[in-house]
């Protein structure tokens, strides 16, 4: 129950002022002071206040798309165990579930994209349909490395394994799954090397591109179903990486601990890196796809489990 | 100091010394006086080492019948090469063009070129046979690209890189190999001298050994010229000066070819002695044949038409050896060298003499260049294998051998080979002797260095055909009885 | 510490990968510098601090690793670069296959390594790292790749290193150890091939920067 109320309570705080964070490190790294933590909070709120302007051209998919979105996103971070190993939804294979509530969310926001029948916002859905094709197989064989040792393919049991194989340093298909989700993490939360959540110029973005139609609340819907998406892939990120235990108080103050991490790490990144150009981003997402396979191979060869 | 590492010492102190002598006539001098000693050094060694093996620094170093034989042909090639040298070098030395950098450059990489062919067959490590054997390498690209040219650096490059990486995949084998003998020995045997892994060879695994075979054979067959390895030969040994084509075909690829069978009784040994690694070379050898049937008949130019002659005999030799006749592959090694290197001596008068290889810009051989014409058309004969050369009496004691161990097939494919190789290779040079003269090229004499340098290997081929000697009888049969045979 | 072992060759594995997916010369160049720091720390990772107090094998080991970092992490990077800066080819121009298909064919042989040494090799020994051999298969791979796909001559060379560099993780596997002679004359030996091909590349180029590469057939004649 406790759990329940903790992970209830970690995903509701959490991931908006993950990425208030993620941009004062930027800013501190760029020499500036930076808007407090707090601030997508404010911009959420303040969107939320205000309403919708829906063009006559769109249909109730475009109305659909932010609250799928969201939907989706939400119940993705409650099948994940996050201050755990378990979490409240948990189910045996939940792991495809959870793969397919992140392709669903993305399903939706492209279809909404497209249903504006603007060409703009139809290149942003192509191009996030090609990045997703790309990602996607890397997620899953980064699963996979953490699933096959556990025999299971539900989260609980697969996070639970990792510390008894001895935690990332003893078990080096482990660090490549951690690798080639980290890849996985940039692309699908848009951030730099592959699209730029900052950028100005609408022929380089990707994700921006896609929801610039959205206002209002609708656009309060996709920052924080976007947040939550990069809340609950950090948060496996966190689990690959951080021996979190089964209950008790260290677990939270581990989890978030490590999220801070995460975010840390993506602000670091995106810092000192520059947006790739597009035409190298599959290769980057290949890149992660073939470190994940080489993670799986691995496992085959009697590494250690 | 014993003589074996004398053997070695020696070229390796005229390498050193070529590097500084400030004349180029003084570094050609030096050239045939360090192969002189050499040779000296080897005609004390090899008798003894017929009789029983001769072994130096510890045992790092072995002379056996086997690798003594191979070197008495290395050292008589090395030596009439050294001379042609003189002879080929010479004139560009006096007027200036064959200046003191590229002499320097000549003198170092001809000796060190010598010491790392010496090593390939006085070492009894296999991995410094292998280190030996990328030295080659290395001092024979140097001497490719002697003229450093558009063409020689190309070639050189080419050789360099395709060998290079073949020979890594035979340092793959000499690796699994020596890992296979690693798990068998004991005591003070060592898993990468000859001696202990000849003794060790029945105690290993079978399919580890085969793999490793299979690496060795493709990365130093590489080397050898087998094809479809091959590619890199035409070039190198063309674009190379004629006294180094000489060594490249005359020795070389024996050399490269030594160290494959070197291996056959080790694997044959592991193998149950079946005759598996043997009946490997017969399908390279084969191929090798064909292969180089197909491109003489398309080739113009004289010294990669000899080149590919090359690729067809290191071919017969490997037949000869898959198909159980080891003393006659060995006879045809001695053969080829001599034969080969007699014709690389002609070709690079006739070039000096007309300006041109290409075989349909010169005629009238006999009449404008009376000694190399000739020499050029009775070496032709001798390695398309005309009787009474020594070449026929070899190739015929191989298909002798291979119909009496039953592979007739394979023997009927060789002497289809070698017959189409008998047209298409007298076909561009009987058109040399016969055709009219080109209009205004001069007759040119034969200086009197030429004489012994053409004239007494063919003697000694002709000789050779006719009657074989009791010692050569000997040195082969002891030979042949360090590699065993197929049964 | 066989666990630095794994992590030592899931490097090199990952630096095979990385040089098949980049066009960049430099990039390649640099990248196989790292992974000739990487073969230097092999046998150290294999064998443990322990090599540091086995009396007479310490000097035979110290002796290996330095001549490891000097050539392969310092002296032939440097000829590579140089013959680079020479030829003034600095990327892979229209390289064979796109960069995204060389990458996927570097997968491919990789894992075709693993899937060789899992089905067709015996099985590691106890206490010796299961990856050793598909490392350097793998490695052994790519660099064959690399030297018959390349399209520019320093791609062949730096393939010729990696060819080299997986046959010594493989030897390191199955022998444990090579005899210092024999170990320092392969290094020797290919310190002056590469040196030597560097120096044609660089030659080369300074000719007729337009015809190298294309393999040629060389012209009938000379009076050579």
């Amino acid at each position: 129950m406790v759990d329940g109320l903790v992970h209830v309570a970690l995903l509701i705080l959490m991931p908006l002022p993950m990425l208030g964070l993620i941009n004062r490190v930027k800013s501190i790294a760029a020499g500036r002071k930076g808007p407090p933590i707090l601030q997508p909070v404010y911009d959420v709120v303040k969107l939320l206040q205000k309403g919708a302007v829906y063009s006559r051209t769109t249909t109730w998919l475009f109305v659909a798309g932010p609250i799928v979105a969201l939907a989706s996103s939400l119940l993705a971070a409650l099948i994940v165990p996050l201050a755990s190993t378990t979490s409240p939804f948990g189910f045996p294979a939940d792991v495809f579930v959870f793969a397919y509530l992140l392709g669903v969310g993305r399903f939706f926001t492209m279809t909404a994209a497209l249903d504006t029948g603007s060409a703009f916002e139809g290149m942003g859905a192509s191009r996030e349909a090609a990045y997703a094709a790309l990602a996607e197989p890397a997620l899953f064989l980064a699963l996979m490395i953490v699933c096959i040792p556990a025999h299971s393919a539900s989260f609980s049991d697969a996070f639970a394994s990792i510390p008894a194989a001895g935690g990332l340093l003893r078990h080096p298909g482990l660090l490549l799954a951690t690798l080639s989700l980290g890849v996985v993490l940039l692309a699908e939360a848009s951030r730099i090397p592959v699209d730029d959540p900052n950028t100005h110029l609408e022929l380089t973005m990707i994700h921006e591109v896609m929801v610039l139609d959205h206002g209002g609340p609708d656009f309060a819907f996709i920052q924080i179903g976007y947040a939550l998406k990069f809340f609950v892939l950090g948060a496996v990120l966190v689990h690959l990486v951080l021996p979190i235990p089964a209950s008790g108080w260290m677990a939270p103050v581990l989890f978030v601990a490590g999220q801070a991490g995460v975010a840390i790490t993506v602000g670091i990144i995106e810092s000192f890196m520059a947006r790739l150009r597009l035409t190298r981003v599959p290769q980057f997402l290949i890149g992660a796809c073939v470190v994940a396979a080489v993670g799986v191979l691995v496992l085959f060869t009697g590494g250690r489990p | 100091m014993s003589l074996l590492l004398a053997l070695l010492l020696v070229p390796v102190g005229c390498m050193l010394v070529a590097a500084v002598l400030p004349s180029p006539r003084a570094i050609l001098a030096l050239c045939v006086a360090g192969a002189v000693a050499v040779a000296g050094i080897a005609a004390v060694l090899i008798p003894s080492a017929l009789e029983a093996p001769v072994f130096a620094i510890g045992r790092q170093l072995m002379l056996d019948a086997l690798s003594a034989y191979n070197l008495a042909i290395v050292m008589f090639v090395f030596l009439f090469s050294s001379v042609y040298a003189l002879r080929y070098f010479g004139p560009a030395a006096r007027d200036g063009s064959f200046g003191r950098g590229k002499a320097r450059r000549f003198g170092a990489s001809w000796f060190g070129f010598l010491a790392s062919m010496i090593l390939v067959l006085v070492s009894n490590n296999v991995g410094l046979l292998w280190v030996a054997m990328e030295t080659t390498t290395l001092a024979s690209a140097l001497l490719v690209c002697l003229e450093f040219d558009q063409p020689s650096v190309r070639a050189s490059w080419t050789y360099l890189m395709i060998c290079s990486v073949g020979i890594a995949l035979a340092l793959l084998g000499t690796f699994l190999l020596c890992g296979e003998a690693r798990n068998v020995t004991t005591g003070s045997e060592s898993p990468f001298l000859w001696t202990d892994l000849s003794h060790v060879a029945s105690r290993m695994r079978p399919g580890g050994v085969k793999l490793a075979f299979l690496f060795l054979l493709v990365g130093y067959g590489t080397k050898a010229g087998l094809a479809p390895m091959h590619t890199w030969l035409p070039d190198a040994h063309s674009q190379a000066p004629t006294p180094v084509s000489a060594v490249l075909s005359g020795v070389l690829l024996n050399c490269a070819l030594y160290s494959i069978s070197r291996f056959l009784p080790v694997v044959e040994g592991a193998t149950g002695g079946d005759g598996w690694a043997f009946r490997l070379l017969v399908p390279f050898g084969l191929v090798s044949i064909v292969v180089a049937a197909a491109f003489i008949a398309h080739e113009h130019d004289l010294k990669r038409l000899l080149a590919y002659c090359s690729v067809e005999h290191i071919g017969i030799i490997a037949l000869g050896l898959g198909l159980g006749g080891t003393t006659a592959a060995l006879f045809h090694t001695l053969n080829h060298s001599i034969s080969k290197m007699v014709a690389f001596f002609c070709v690079g008068n006739l070039a000096r003499d007309h300006g041109t290889r290409d075989t349909r810009a010169i005629g009238g051989l006999l009449k404008t260049s009376r000694l190399a014409g000739a020499g050029l058309l009775v070496a032709i004969f001798a390695l398309v294998g005309m009787p009474p050369s020594s070449v026929f009496m070899s190739e015929l004691w191989i298909a002798r051998d291979g119909i009496a161990g039953g592979h007739l097939p394979a023997v009927v494919a060789f002497l289809l080979g070698v017959g189409v190789i008998f047209i298409v290779l007298l076909r561009p040079i009987l058109g040399m002797a016969w055709a009219p003269a080109i209009a205004g090229r001069a007759t040119v004499r034969a200086r009197a260095l030429d004489w012994p340098l053409i004239v007494l290997p063919l003697v000694l081929l002709g000789v050779l055909g006719l009657w074989m000697p009791e010692g050569l009888q000997d040195a082969l049969t002891r030979a042949a009885a360090v590699l065993g045979g197929a049964p | 510490m066989s666990l630095n072992a794994d992590l030592l060759l899931l490097l090199v594995i990952g630096i095979d990968l990385f040089i098949g997916s980049t066009g960049r010369l430099g990039a390649r160049i640099r990248a196989c510098a790292l992974q000739g720091l990487v073969l230097a720390a092999l046998p150290l990772a294999i064998q443990g601090t322990g090599v540091l107090t086995g009396g007479e094998r310490v000097l035979h080991t110290v002796l290996a690793v330095l001549a490891t970092l000097l050539l392969k992490a310092v002296a032939i990077p440097y000829f590579l670069m140089r013959a680079m800066r020479q030829s003034g080819v600095q990327r892979e121009a229209e390289p064979e296959h796109s960069l995204h298909l060389s990458l996927l064919l570097c997968a491919v042989l990789v894992g075709l390594s693993f899937w060789i040494s899992a089905v067709m090799l015996p099985p590691p020994e106890a206490g010796s790292s299961p990856l050793g051999v598909p490392a350097g298969l793998a490695t052994l791979l790519v660099g064959l790749y690399l030297t018959v796909g390349g399209r520019t001559e320093l791609t062949q060379v730096i393939g010729y290193l990696v060819l080299e560099n997986g046959v010594f993780v493989i030897g390191q596997r199955v022998l444990g150890e090579f005899p210092l002679v024999v170990e320092l004359g392969v290094l020797l030996d290919v310190l002056v091939a590469v040196m030597l091909m560097a120096v044609l590349v660089a030659f080369g180029h300074r000719q007729d920067p337009s015809a190298a590469g294309n393999g040629a057939a060389t012209p009938v004649g000379g009076a050579r």
